[in-house]
């Protein structure tokens, strides 16, 4: 695993990224990296994740990117407790893997459909850079994978791998 | 994949040369038909005597003087063949909001070209406005579009460019009719044509087919005709354009042409259905008809679902800055009356004060976020868009979501009338005015009352060689709504300002005063 300064570091480097700061955080009982960071242009976390993975290895062990407007510090050091509460609230998505078949089928289809390496089963479409080009040959090759029809709608209004799991279900 | 504008046309007319492009009306109404060899060819000599009058060392529009006339369509087919972005302008906008236009121009562009009655591009220099900066971050909290810290590698941004370059520009659109204050919008170019994104996904939805016949009856200035037009354009079809609206010749353009395809307004749905006997066979090639632009009362959505049947009624909400669109058609309306549809494509949140997402049925500001989504800062002048973190953005509608997704959307804010605490939607009392038989049109605006802050009073257009006391006009108020929401001051007037989207342009009324005289 890389260090927390070498992922602050990648993550700096990025044009969208103003400042950046990494720390270790007890998320269910088990610690990952987290990334909060201040932007200046408009970029999403999971996109921000996928570059540190890109750059710094599949392994690099970060779990997830927080946008803030201004970095929560304290004591000096970027505040891990506001990281875990974002966490918590729903407002900064970890990476996970797929944890069945048909999630694993559905996030190989984004992958490949959208180009994007990894691709966590919370992710959310928009965010991974999905398009109005890339639903739809999502959906077309859902449809028949799965054998069912699918519409734009559903698509949408479930926009995570889980999600769309369980309508396939 | 991608193909230019100019092949794309070269293309069209090699493939079928002598079917009809447009159908326009000269002057003395006669009509005028160009097939697609016709209009390729005038296109292409239109745009190479643009490129060689563009003088090239400095940043160049073009400005369209866009009625719905044949002349119009060839020059905004051209200057997008040759690339150089179109200004579409309202022939009869007045010479200070014209020049506020061009000053906004100026900002971004060292020279406007004027596309005279010949089409001939003639050189005029722009007002400059204030100065942008170039690049680097601090453009993005600047005035302005065009500005290239907004383009980085932004999720959203469909400029591909790094920092420091400008984008170029597709087509700039003027906006803002229903507030008076000029802006405009522009679209990142340059346009080309992809079988996969013409039409847009959502404009698909909407009965559209590839070579279809259309009937363009909005302004080409403005922004829901315009973009029809260019879909028409690349995707092949018969355009119709229809010069000035008359309900009548509208109906008989539909019938006379079989026109497939067709997107009006609000107003002009209701001018259509105050016809009389509107004859729904003189509408059975129209496969869709789409409407946007302004919110439509009840009535006059369900007169036109009558007339055409739930499944040919679409609807689109959705604002030109392209933060996203709701779609409904007919048949979802009348399961739910009064919503504006579900996100297409879009994801919608709604929002309370301090940002935190409210429960279905709860109203709060509707903020949206879909893929198509232009940049931040994608604005001539400055703009009213707030947005979130995570890149939901909203234009200041207020609203609710019902358990399955479907928006109802609560009157604006700046059109509420406040009768001594009473909110009054004016959409309601100018509905319940246009339902007396005297009333062709009516706008209900706010007077300052003393005790109550302001009172509600109604400009009122009536049928030709119609009269009406205003005592009878207040007791057929009294009879669809509550007291504080009756007109207490009536003037009757020749028409009602207009935007030519429908949109009613409030400010141009002659203010009320308190107590409501009007003035001499």
């Amino acid at each position: 695993m890389v260090s927390l300064p070498e992922i602050s570091e990648v993550l700096s480097a990025h044009p969208g990224v103003r400042r950046a700061e990494t720390a270790i955080v007890r998320c269910d009982g088990r610690n990952v990296a987290i990334a909060a960071v201040e932007l200046s242009g408009y970029v999403s976390g999971p996109i921000l994740r996928n570059h540190v993975r890109r750059e710094l290895g599949e392994d690099s062990g970060l779990a997830g990117v927080l946008i803030v407007e201004h970095m929560p510090m304290t004591d000096g050091a970027v505040d891990a407790g506001y990281l875990a509460s974002a966490v918590a609230e729903g407002r900064c998505i970890l990476f996970e893997d797929p944890r069945d078949d048909v999630e694993r089928r559905l996030a190989a289809i984004w992958s490949a459909k959208m180009n994007v390496r990894s691709v966590g089963v919370n992710d959310d479409f928009l965010e991974l850079g999905g398009d109005s080009l890339s639903v739809l040959s999502i959906i077309a090759a859902i449809e028949t994978e799965f054998g069912r029809p699918l519409d734009v709608y559903e698509f949408m209004s479930a926009a995570s791998v889980r999600q769309l799991a369980e309508i396939l279900r | 994949m991608a193909q230019s504008v100019r092949r794309r046309i070269a293309d069209i007319a090699r493939a079928e040369p002598d079917r009809t492009a447009l159908v326009g009306f000269d002057t003395d109404l006669a009509e005028e038909v160009l097939s697609w060899r016709e209009f390729a060819d005038r296109v292409a000599d239109v745009a190479d005597a643009l490129g060689a009058a563009l003088d090239r060392r400095t940043r160049s529009c073009a400005v369209v003087p866009a009625g719905n006339t044949l002349p119009a369509a060839i020059g905004i087919a051209a200057a997008l063949t040759a690339e150089v972005p179109v200004f579409p302008l309202n022939p009869g906008t007045p010479s200070a909001e014209r020049d506020a236009l061009l000053g906004l121009l100026g900002r971004r562009f060292g020279h406007g070209y004027l596309m005279d009655a010949q089409l001939r591009p003639q050189r005029m220099d722009l007002p400059t406005g204030p100065e942008l900066p170039t690049g680097g971050s601090a453009a993005a909290e600047g005035p302005g579009l065009f500005s290239a810290a907004a383009e980085g590698p932004g999720l959203f941004s469909a400029a591909a460019e790094g920092p420091g370059q400008f984008s170029t520009v597709a087509y700039l659109l003027a906006t803002g009719a229903t507030t008076g204050i000029p802006k405009i919008s522009a679209r990142p170019g340059p346009l080309s044509y992809d079988p996969a994104w013409t039409p847009s996904v959502v404009i698909r939805q909407t009965g559209w087919r590839t070579g279809q016949r259309q009937l363009i009856v909005g302004p080409l200035y403005h922004a829901a005709p315009f973009t029809a037009f260019l879909d028409a354009l690349l995707d092949s079809n018969t355009v119709v354009l229809q010069p000035f609206f008359a309900p009548q010749w509208t109906v008989e353009l539909v019938r006379r042409y079989a026109i497939e395809w067709l997107q009006l307004t609000p107003a002009h749905m209701r001018e259509i259905l105050r016809l009389p006997d509107p004859d729904p066979a003189g509408f059975a090639s129209l496969r869709a008809m789409l409407h946007t632009a302004a919110r439509c009362d009840a009535d006059t959505k369900r007169g036109w679902i009558d007339l055409l049947g739930p499944e040919r009624v679409y609807e689109l909400y959705g604002a030109t800055e392209g933060i996203g669109v709701t779609l409904v058609r007919g048949d979802e309306w009348l399961a739910r009356p009064g919503t504006v549809g579900r996100g297409f494509l879009t994801q919608i949140r709604i929002l309370d004060d301090i940002g935190n997402p409210v429960p279905p049925g709860t109203t709060g500001t509707v903020f949206m976020r879909t893929p198509q989504r232009v940049s931040r800062a994608d604005y001539v002048n400055d703009q009213a868009i707030r947005s979130t973190l995570d890149g939901f953005a909203t234009v200041g509608d207020h609203g609710r979501l019902d358990r399955d997704g479907y928006l109802y959307l609560e009157p604006r804010d700046h059109d509420t009338i406040n009768v001594g605490g009473e909110k009054v939607d004016p959409d309601e009392v100018e509905a319940a005015l246009r339902d007396h038989p005297a009333v062709i049109d009516a706008v209900a605006v706010a007077v300052p009352h003393q005790t109550l802050g302001s009172v509600v009073a109604a400009h009122i257009v009536l049928r030709p060689g119609a009269s009406v006391r205003k005592a009878e006009l207040a007791a057929h108020c009294g009879r669809r709504l509550a007291g504080y929401k009756i007109p207490k001051h009536f003037t009757f007037v020749d028409q009602v300002p207009r935007s030519a989207a429908g949109k009613i342009q409030r400010w141009r009324l002659a203010p009320y005063h308190e107590n409501g005289a009007t003035p001499p």
